[in-house]
């Protein structure tokens, strides 16, 4: 089963403070200036006036970076938009470290004040057809996560469905490490 | 999970002839990727099913410091100077606002899956969701259609939406209930072939009274006032108005229509409206053109003239009549406010976002949406806010909100909790502080200033202050558009804003035209006066100006509009004057980027636009339809089914030829009898159809298959006949193009 989009989102420190979006968007244009990030890099749309929203979204053709807002909790998700077949793992693989590239050029500007905990993963599959949120809809790809965790985290990782009681939404989880290590580790493990 | 298509899934759920069209628009992506279909012809065809272009789409975007090109994949162009990967807009159709929870939530889905995650409200109460890559739209179409929803005709020179008051069928001042006849106008005209070749747009509205805002009939291409003659229903019927550059207002074409005359009577208009646009061929204009050019009088001599010619039709009875009214129930008794502790913010949300209904104990509750926008999870929450409080119903509005109906006043308080813990239950809903904005350099390709960064930034500046502002300011309207195509409807505001740029230290600085003194009562009665234009990031301090003035002399309960023509524009103009001036790049960089975007400002980005449609012509919007059977045809010889492949051939050559015969006669039926036999006469027996070398033997290669089927098929006869369909097809446009040229040198040698 190969999702058409699988969204990858690292949360902030401290998720529920208040996050300045209009910063991000000098940011997102300089990184599309740049070419700081992985992608055909396109144009930077501001939803600073949803609450709970995207947020500030640097859109792509083939991915998203936004700083999303969603569930109230801040964080830099990376949305993989023109998936065509491929391998799950694979897959996965590279949104994580598309997500953790992203961060760590956000964190190499440094205007933007924002810090992130490098503990925690969310991952969704976002295609109702092809990956319902059932049960066995998460059965079957479960296992993909906790390797998933396992190639981020390492050893000891643990997994957590989310939404599992809202079939509307798309299917996810997050991926918890038991220790903090930084985003030069995850992205090594993850070159391996 | 299995490899299942959401068209296999769907099937069962889809109107038949809804889905094969949505069949009939993939089959035309995969044609044009091939190259087998004209780029013009194929931009019409994605315009006509709301699949629009976006801002850089072109591959060309400036990034601040010099103008960059997008790498984007070399595969066909979607239209001229469209680049097929760059992401798109689309434009779903909401008549008359109406949208269920159920309907919601595909929406809500189909954002996530195809676009931001971000629902959009329009000022003419459709969905647009952005970011769309066209190989989604099919699905989406789908998804759609599945829930009884169609993108048909939301863009392209066609019958757009057809709005009506979102207070339909509760409100205290209306006649009737206009939302069944808003419903019936558009199953009527969706896909009606009398609409399929006007040189622009139209754009329907119902209005319930004569004297509130919410139908803005004035400004519409067809307007329609719900009114009750000697007991009868019907409607005053409005013509020729509109926005725009020059907007118009509209003209009574009739006092009365009763409503069995309504759908006969707009079939009537756009049948004049389409052929007098074609007389002037390329110098197609808005009926609002038309009907100042000839005059009303005349415009209302050749509808009568042309109603007495249409061939009748029984639906238009039957669709308007036994029609239920669309006020759902409600879902619980109607009650009154309790007293008592109300939370935090209830009163001022009270205040602004609840209106009572005509039904007792019952009311209508504003969603403020900010810029028009909701999340896929503020959606689905409404839908299940709409289940349990309002029977499932909600409308869209032109201010870019939502609103729920029925809400029992005993279930306020709650309501008002879940829309709040939902992110969706902001105050200030339809005052100065919920700003209008069309989409501007944000997404459309024609937008100058970012009316969406302003609009954002003058919300968050209102709402701050809303809470002191006096009751006759926060009443007041605030509208802007990118430019001047006014898709903000800026000239109905009171203080409306408008797009462009001037020339300042060498450099292009962002501004917006002030508009002041539109009219939103009296269904948009009165247009605003043009002030001069005040840099983008000194429209905040404009605003104040404006309204600390109005504040300081209005006289007595006077209007914005009345105070407006009272001061006069030269001493309004005097208010704005101060801040007109830009100060050099070296001492004020901040007035040379725009709302919302940090990079220089610069006008390159500009594309061409698509609010037109394509020109394409009527023959060329039709014969699309053959090809696409034909390309059909060939998948299932490919995938051996001979018989389906023989008939589709046949059929493509059917439809080529009804795209000829209808350039003479419109009301040829889709009936292979008919088609064949006006074929004959008109094309074949005259031998209209015939070329110099092959003469009549392609049009032989119909008139034998029509006469006579084959018993049984095999590959070869289907391989056969698949060629003789492309060769017809190939000799079709051969014949509309010799048409075309001989009116042309008829053209020429008359001058
Ligand atoms: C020359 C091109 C265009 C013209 C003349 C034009 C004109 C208008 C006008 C006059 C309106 C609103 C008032 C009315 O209905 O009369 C409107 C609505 C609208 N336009 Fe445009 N427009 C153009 C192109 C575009 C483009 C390229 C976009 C963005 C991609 C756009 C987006 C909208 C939107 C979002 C609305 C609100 C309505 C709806 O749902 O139909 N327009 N347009
Ligand atoms: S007013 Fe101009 S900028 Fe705004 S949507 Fe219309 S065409 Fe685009």
């Amino acid at each position: 089963m190969i999702p058409k989009r699988i969204s990858v989102k690292l949360f902030a420190a401290d998720p529920e403070a208040e996050v300045d979006l209009h910063k991000y968007i000098r940011v997102f244009h300089e990184f599309i200036r740049e070419k700081k990030v992985e992608g055909l890099l396109i144009d930077v749309a501001d939803y600073s006036h949803v609450p709970e929203g995207p947020g500030v979204v640097l859109i792509g053709h083939d991915v998203d970076y936004s700083i999303d807002l969603n569930g109230g909790r801040a964080g830099l998700m990376a949305l993989a938009k023109r998936i065509e077949g491929g391998n799950l793992a694979d897959l996965f693989d590279d949104v994580v470290r598309k997500c953790l590239l992203a961060v760590k050029a956000v964190q190499e500007d440094g205007s933007t004040g924002m810090s992130f905990s490098t503990a925690r993963l969310r991952v969704q599959l976002v295609d109702r057809l092809a990956a319902p949120n059932s049960d066995e809809g998460y059965a079957s790809v479960q296992p993909e996560f906790e390797a998933l965790a396992g190639r981020v985290f390492g050893d000891g990782a643990t997994v957590e469905r989310v939404e599992g009681d809202e079939p509307r939404r798309v299917l996810g989880a997050e991926l918890c490490a038991n220790k903090s290590d930084d985003l030069d580790t995850l992205l090594a493990r993850l070159e391996r | 999970m299995g490899a299942e298509s959401w068209k296999e899934v769907l099937h069962d759920k889809m109107d038949a002839g809804w889905a094969e069209e949505i069949d009939q628009f993939d089959s035309q992506m995969a044609l044009r990727k091939l190259g087998k279909l004209g780029e013009k012809v194929f931009a019409e065809t994605r315009l006509r099913r709301g699949v629009y272009g976006q801002r850089y789409d072109n591959g060309k975007r400036h990034d601040g410091t010099a103008d960059q090109t997008l790498a984007f994949a070399d595969v066909p162009t979607k239209g001229p100077e469209t680049l097929w990967d760059a992401p798109g807009m689309c434009r779903i159709k909401i008549p008359f606002g109406g949208v269920s929870a159920e309907q919601l939530e595909v929406l809500a889905d189909c954002s996530e899956e195809y676009s931001d995650a971000i629902l959009h409200v329009t000022t003419r109460q459709d969905f647009q969701i952005h970011y769309v890559h066209i190989e989604d739209t099919a699905d989406l179409m789908r998804r759609l259609a599945a829930v009884n929803i169609t993108t048909r005709e939301a863009c392209g020179n066609s019958v757009r939406n057809v709005t009506g008051c979102p207070l339909a069928g509760v409100c205290k001042t209306e006649t009737f209930d206009i939302s069944p006849y808003a419903q019936a106008l558009m199953t009527f005209m969706l896909g009606h072939p009398d609409v399929q070749d006007f040189g622009r747009k139209f754009k329907p509205a119902f209005s319930g009274c004569e004297h509130e805002a919410c139908g803005l009939v004035q400004m519409h291409d067809g307007g329609y006032v719900a009114r009750v003659v000697d007991g009868k229903k019907g409607f005053k019927i409005v013509v020729g108005g509109g926005l725009g550059a020059v907007p118009h207002q509209a003209a009574v074409l009739s006092e009365f229509t009763p409503v069995e005359e309504l759908l006969p009577v707009m079939q009537a208009v756009a049948r004049v409206f389409a052929r007098l646009g074609e007389k002037k061929n390329r110098n197609r204009a808005r009926i609002k053109f038309l009907v100042a050019k000839i005059g009303i009088e005349e415009f209302k001599r050749m509808v009568e003239e042309e109603r007495k010619t249409l061939p009748h039709d029984d639906r238009w009875t039957s669709l308007v009549t036994d029609m239920a009214p669309t006020d759902n129930e409600p879902t619980a008794p109607g009650a009154e406010l309790a007293p008592g502790d109300r939370p935090d913010g209830f009163a001022a949300w009270f205040d602004t976002n609840v209106r009572a209904q005509r039904q007792d104990g019952y009311s209508v509750v504003t969603l403020n949406l900010p810029l028009g926008d909701l999340t896929a999870d503020q959606a689905r929450s409404l839908a299940d806010i709409a289940r349990k409080w309002s029977g499932d119903n909600m409308r869209t509005t032109v201010e870019q909100n939502m609103v729920l109906r029925f809400v029992s006043n005993g279930d306020l308080v709650a309501v008002f909790e879940a829309l709040t813990a939902a992110g969706i239950g902001a105050a200030d809903g339809e005052t100065i502080v919920d700003v209008t904005s069309c989409p501007g350099t944000d997404t459309c390709k024609l937008g100058i200033a970012a009316s969406r960064g302003l609009a954002s930034e003058l919300r968050q500046r209102l709402a701050a202050k809303s809470a002191s502002m006096p009751a006759a300011v926060k009443a007041l309207r605030v509208k802007i558009s990118g430019c001047f195509n006014s898709c903000g409807q800026h000239h109905l505001a009171d203080i409306g804003f408008y797009g462009n740029s001037r020339k300042v230290d060498g450099r292009t600085v962002p501004h917006f035209q002030v508009i002041l003194g539109g009219q939103w009562g009296e269904n948009a009665g009165k247009y605003g006066m043009a002030m001069g234009s005040v840099p983008s990031k000194a429209v905040p301090e404009v605003v104040e100006a404006l309204t600390d003035a109005y504040v300081q002399s209005r006289e007595g309960d006077e209007s914005f509009r009345g105070f407006v023509e009272r001061t006069g524009k030269r001493s309004m103009r005097e208010i704005i004057k101060p801040f007109m001036k830009v100060a050099p790049y070296a001492e004020a960089p901040e007035f040379y980027s725009d709302w919302s975007d940090v990079r220089e400002f610069t006008i390159g980005d500009l594309g061409i636009g698509e609010c037109a449609g394509e020109m394409v012509s009527l023959f060329g919007i039709e014969v699309v339809k053959a090809e696409s059977q034909g390309f059909d045809a060939q998948i299932a010889l490919e995938e051996g089914d001979f018989e389906e492949a023989e008939d589709l051939a046949y059929r493509s050559m059917i439809s080529a030829a009804r795209a000829l015969v209808r350039l003479e006669f419109i009301d040829v039926t889709e009936t292979p009898d008919d088609v064949v036999s006006e074929f004959k006469t008109r094309y074949f027996d005259n031998e209209r159809f015939f070329d110099r070398f092959a003469k009549g033997k392609f049009g032989q290669y119909l008139l034998d298959r029509h006469a006579t089927a084959p018993d049984s098929i095999d590959r070869d006869i289907a391989s056969r006949r698949i060629e003789e369909s492309q060769l017809f097809i190939e000799a079709a446009h051969a014949c509309e193009l010799r048409i075309e040229s001989a009116s042309i040198l008829a053209g020429a040698a008359e001058a």
